[in-house]
């Protein structure tokens, strides 16, 4: 019996000590996936290493909803969550603590990284992708030729949401130049994608992109550039003449206690080294300019960051402001 | 009411008789009660909450001035209608031979009726493409044997959609069923031959009657669920084949837009009420004038 007690003694005595060694438990929500997987190694485990104090714990799969519905009921679980394009923009202030760029070095970014309520994670890219084999050696050469079914014939496979690049694409294969883009001509680009409403496939998820890819169901798609890379061995090319931006982004939930460390979290996954290190791992870039010469060999070409001079620079404030009429119109479109 | 008569022990049947007193049966759905209170009539008050903001009634609004909405409720319950109907005939005669077909069969096809139920949906959903698509094994075996020359359109059509949700719903549209017509007494059908009815008419005039109650419990199960469907005529059908859970879903992650999503979900919730409660009435309608007429 006193032997029990002193071990239990003994063990609470080590649990202590062990809750000690990591005083702040860090939630991250990222998209799961090879995606995570690579962030944990590149990001996750380096940062624990060098903070002891703090202990990183991994959530998926990132939700934009999940964290609206976190805030608003007061229950913050999480501390820092990746999301798209479509949040973290100044129209979300609700929801989000403001960067601390006194922690966060807003001088190492890219263009268009560093937000006031968020920080590019790293720089993504809806690409053109085609199958080699369809078009016997000829190479489709920007969005006009995703319109061209006469010469690149085949189903085109899309993402089914208004504001994936499909509408930029769209104009841009009409003949609007990519500064002229916006506000968006919604009825003009409708018009555009009517001339190939027939031969639209649309895709809900990545693994069907990838599906209708590599069966060879879709020729040509507009696709993630990470969904376009799995696919490579099977024939699939990227065009990288036109490509529309795509980022992923660290964001901060208003209300999280762990505030600080979440801030410095950030600031040290945007670091050259840990940039470069997730570039082994995934074809996504840095959206640090000075990790951008030094991006692993593995991908080099592939990444979204060595083709910034054709990259289509999404604009996320006029989707946040007009996207849920442009939703319903597209909606309206899709079902006539 | 009397606490100290309660506790002296009197004899039960000396004690006034308690008004208040809450049969036994109560307690054991008890916990059933509770749970669905907790989990169910509460976050469904809240959605009914976040659909009208400060009672507000604009999405409401919003939904019933909007053609894409009404086009898109419109066509969930034109399509969920007809795969109820497909369902249930597609699950009469299996019904049958389990109930009717002896033991062997009854293993055979339960077992075949139960292993794709345990698949998931989404798996279920992605098999059909595998099949239907135009790359897909039926296209390529019809294009092999020369029966065609150019891929059948099969999948992204309204037939796509049709097909998938009728094999999803097919396990609940059999089970009622089956538990139906397991029960029939098929010495009915003897007599009724020996009165010199023919199969056809004995079945029916004895038969299909008696398994009207499985043709309504099943019909409603595969109405009701077929309404809510989304993965599988996102999957399998067009754009044009659209249904409201997936506007739902597309009004609460892409557009964060929780009041119109959850008005939606009101609307969705309110009209499937309706319909379920209509198809009651005349069930009731149908077996009143069925039995007056057996009176007769």
């Amino acid at each position: 019996m006193r032997n029990i007690l002193a071990m239990t003694a003994m063990a609470t005595l080590l649990a202590g000590t062990v809750a000690n060694a990591a005083d702040t438990t860090l939630t991250i929500s990222s998209y799961g996936g090879v995606y995570q997987e690579a962030q944990s190694k590149s990001y996750f485990q380096p940062f624990m290493a060098e903070n002891p104090d703090i202990k990183i714990v991994e959530d998926s799969s990132s939700s934009n909803a999940k964290l609206k519905a976190m805030v608003e009921t007061g229950n913050v679980t999480l501390d820092l969550v990746v999301t798209d394009d479509s949040f973290g923009l100044d129209t979300d202030a609700q929801w989000l603590e403001p960067i601390d760029y006194a922690v966060v070095d807003k001088s190492k970014f890219i263009e268009g990284a560093a937000g006031m309520y968020r920080v590019a994670a790293d720089i993504e890219g809806t690409v053109l992708a085609y199958n080699a084999e369809e078009f016997g050696g000829e190479a489709p050469n920007g969005f006009a030729d995703f319109f061209n079914t006469e010469k690149f014939p085949g189903s085109r496979a899309v993402w089914k949401y208004a504001a994936s690049g499909i509408f930029e694409a769209a104009l841009i294969a009409d003949g609007v130049k990519p500064q002229d883009l916006y506000p968006i001509d919604v009825e003009r680009a409708l018009k555009k994608l009517d001339t190939i409403k027939e031969d639209l496939v649309w895709w809900e998820s990545g693994s069907q992109s990838e599906q209708l890819l590599s069966s060879g169901e879709a020729s040509m798609a507009l696709v993630w550039v990470g969904r376009a890379v799995n696919v490579a061995e099977k024939g699939i090319k990227i065009d990288w003449t036109n490509w529309t931006s795509q980022t992923g982004y660290w964001v901060v939930p208003k209300g999280t206690k762990n505030k600080e460390a979440a801030m410095k979290a950030i600031n040290f996954f945007t670091e050259p080294a840990q940039q470069v290190a997730f570039t082994k791992y995934m074809p996504y870039g840095p959206s640090n300019k000075n990790a951008l010469p030094s991006v692993d060999a593995k991908f080099k070409g592939s990444l979204p960051t060595d083709h910034l001079d054709t990259r289509v620079l999404m604009n996320a404030d006029w989707w946040a402001e007009n996207g849920a009429k442009v939703d319903l119109r597209f909606q309206e479109w899709l079902l006539q | 009411m009397n606490v100290s008569a309660q506790d002296g022990g009197a004899p039960a049947s000396a004690r006034a008789p308690w008004p208040f007193r809450v049969p036994s049966a109560f307690w054991l759905i008890a916990p059933a009660v509770l749970f669905l209170v907790l989990f169910f009539v509460f976050p469904l008050l809240k959605l009914v909450a976040i659909s009208l903001p400060d009672g507000s009634v604009e999405y409401y609004e919003q939904i019933f001035t909007t053609p894409v909405f009404l086009r898109v409720i419109g066509e969930t319950f034109r399509v969920s209608l007809i795969v109820t109907v497909v369902t249930v005939a597609v699950a009469y005669p299996y019904a049958y031979a389990m109930a009717h077909g002896g033991r062997a069969a009854l293993l055979i096809l339960t077992v075949a009726l139960l292993i794709p139920f345990w698949v998931s949906l989404l798996l279920r959903s992605f098999s059909w493409i595998v099949l239907l698509q135009n790359s897909g094994l039926i296209n390529d075996f019809l294009i092999a044997t020369g029966l065609i020359e150019k891929p059948v359109r099969l999948i992204r059509t309204p037939f796509g959609v049709m097909i998938g949700m009728v094999h999803i719903l097919l396990p609940y549209a059999v089970l009622p069923l089956y538990t139906v017509m397991k029960k029939i007494d098929l010495r009915l059908m003897e007599a009724s031959s020996i009165c010199g009815a023919s199969w056809f008419k004995g079945f029916m005039r004895i038969y299909f009657p008696l398994s009207m109650p499985g043709v309504a419990a099943s019909a409603i199960l595969a109405f009701t669920l077929a309404l809510g469907f989304y993965i599988t005529p996102a999957l399998l059908g067009s754009p044009r084949d659209m249904m409201i859970a997936q506007m739902i879903a597309g009004q609460f992650n892409e557009q964060l837009n929780f009041g119109l999503g959850a008005a939606l979900a009101v609307v969705l919730m309110v009209l499937t009420a309706i319909a379920v409660g209509l198809f009651g009435a005349a069930r009731a309608v149908l077996q009143s004038r069925g039995r007056s007429k057996g009176g007769v």
